[in-house]
């Protein structure tokens, strides 16, 4: 049975995600960055400056904590090696890609545990002139979008035991952009444990 | 009304979970409640010295489960709060000793006479976890800001969630607002993003809670103590209460002193 969307709205805390995506954005701190943030002991030309660099390292450490532990924690609810979410997260990418356009680098995903379902959710940007709408119109037709469902459930299925009459898709529209929510549900009536020795077993088949 | 059955895990050891289940005990029984905390870690036996009642024990757990004495014979009365009774873990054995089923059904005949059952569960997730999580209704998760308890908490909050049991909600303990100020510890907000959870406790690092288990006095006896604070505010809202969670502030030190100078901004909140 496919979770209903009150349930997904609960679930996907992180989609009223605008704000959050460009978090994610900002957060990530590219390797050019962090490089500079870490090293370099010289002096400081002043105390304001050694302060700053100080402040700034300590920055680094929590964020990094974060990021790391997200993709960490996404390992360990799917089973999936750090490469095969890599390939998924591009595989589904590149389907939405078909149907809307999207903003580059957007692209979350998640594995949750809701209730006794594990739910796969991708939430994804899509790009928008940045122009308020009043009433906004749905993106995607029924049609369009029963078939974006089929595209995306394919391509999970290539990673994950999904199952197959499970899937949502929810265009959630704000002021400068519409984010869409997909959530797949992985697998069936098995408990966590069991299913990730499932999960586990399959991704290294 | 029959009472509820809190089990109280985090999969790391060492975070704090013997620590909480002492001191939101004694705080549900000040409040008036009548509570019994029992120590699911069979051989491993910690929550009596916490207590202070280590010289009180005369049967264990698994005495009562093996049916040698009537459950009201293991409990140990608490010397400081009236109504908090305590069944400790047996000592010599080991984990296989009991069932999930068996504590269940303890609980389920001690129901009707308390109206908080408290089980301090074993770390990890083998056999001493499954049978405390087995027992209860609700889940409390202890966690620490830390990469490595944070992702064990993950593991053990995808297995109470699948085990059928409410979404369990978390205490943060060992925080250090001055670490978080620097941006040196996760915010509440970073670990809560990524458990996904609701927040039920905030608990600073505090030194008072080791002078507290060295004397076996838990820290929500001392009024003047933060963490005790922060436990008393736990067990409110274990109550229902719709309580503020606890400020944890740095006083300003030379440090940040130094940095509203140098006007830097985009100073990490440490009321997280
Ligand atoms: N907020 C805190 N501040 C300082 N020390 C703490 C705090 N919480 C726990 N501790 C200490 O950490 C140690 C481990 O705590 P404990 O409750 O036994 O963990 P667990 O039961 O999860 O293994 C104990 O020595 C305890 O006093
Ligand atoms: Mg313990």
């Amino acid at each position: 049975m496919a979770p209903a969307l009150e349930n997904l709205r609960g679930l996907v805390k992180r989609p009223p995600a605008i704000g959050n995506l460009k978090g994610i954005v900002k957060r990530a701190p590219s390797l050019e960055n962090l490089r500079g943030m870490v090293k370099r002991p010289q002096a400081f030309d002043n105390i304001g400056e050694f302060v700053k660099r100080a402040f700034e390292k300590g920055e680094a450490s929590r964020f990094e904590a974060h990021r790391r532990l997200q993709l960490v924690l996404l390992q360990d609810r799917s089973s999936l090696t750090a490469e095969s979410l890599e390939a998924l997260k591009n595989d589904l990418l590149v389907v939405m890609a078909k149907y809307v356009i999207i903003e580059r680098d957007c692209l979350e995903i998640d594995i949750k545990q809701s209730g006794e379902s594990l739910l796969l959710i991708a939430n994804v940007r899509v790009f928008n002139d940045g122009e308020a709408v009043e009433n906004p119109q749905p993106l995607l037709s029924p049609k369009k979008t029963a078939a974006l469902k089929n595209s995306l459930l394919e391509t999970a299925a290539n990673y994950l035991p999904v199952d197959s009459d499970s899937i949502e898709v929810e265009e959630q529209h704000f002021n400068d952009s519409v984010v869409l929510v997909s959530s797949i549900r992985i697998a069936d009536g098995e408990s966590f444990p069991e299913r990730k020795e499932r999960t586990a077993s399959l991704a290294a088949s | 009304m029959e009472g509820e059955v809190y089990v109280i895990n985090s999969g790391k050891g060492g975070v704090g979970k013997t620590t909480a289940t002492a001191n939101v005990g004694s705080a549900l029984a000040l409040r008036g409640h009548k509570v019994l905390l029992i120590d699911a870690d069979i051989g491993l036996r910690n929550l009596d010295v916490v207590m202070g009642l280590e010289n009180r024990i005369v049967y264990d757990l698994v005495q009562v489960i093996e049916e040698v004495c009537q459950p009201q014979q293991a409990m140990i009365r608490d010397k400081l709060t009236e109504n908090l009774f305590l069944i400790p873990a047996a000592q010599t054995r080991d984990k296989t000793a009991v069932t999930g089923e068996q504590v269940k059904g303890l609980c389920e005949k001690l129901k009707p006479d308390f109206d908080y059952i408290l089980i301090d569960s074993p770390a990890g997730i083998e056999q001493g976890f499954k049978n405390a999580m087995e027992a209860a209704d609700k889940a409390i998760v202890v966690t620490t800001p830390d990469v490595a308890a944070i992702r064990d908490a993950d593991r053990v909050i995808g297995f109470i969630e699948a085990a059928g049991l409410s979404k369990p909600e978390l205490i943060l303990n060992r925080v250090r607002p001055g670490m978080v100020r620097r941006g040196d510890m996760m915010t509440t907000e970073d670990v809560l993003d990524l458990l996904s959870v609701q927040l039920l406790g905030l608990v600073p690092e505090d030194e008072k809670m080791i002078v507290s288990a060295n004397r076996g006095i838990p820290v929500v006896h001392d009024m003047k103590s933060r963490s005790g604070e922060a436990f008393r505010r736990v067990a409110a809202r274990v109550e229902g209460e719709d309580v503020p969670m606890l400020k944890l502030e740095v006083r300003d030190g030379l440090f940040t002193w130094l940095k509203k100078m140098v006007g830097i901004k985009g100073a990490v909140g440490a009321s997280a």
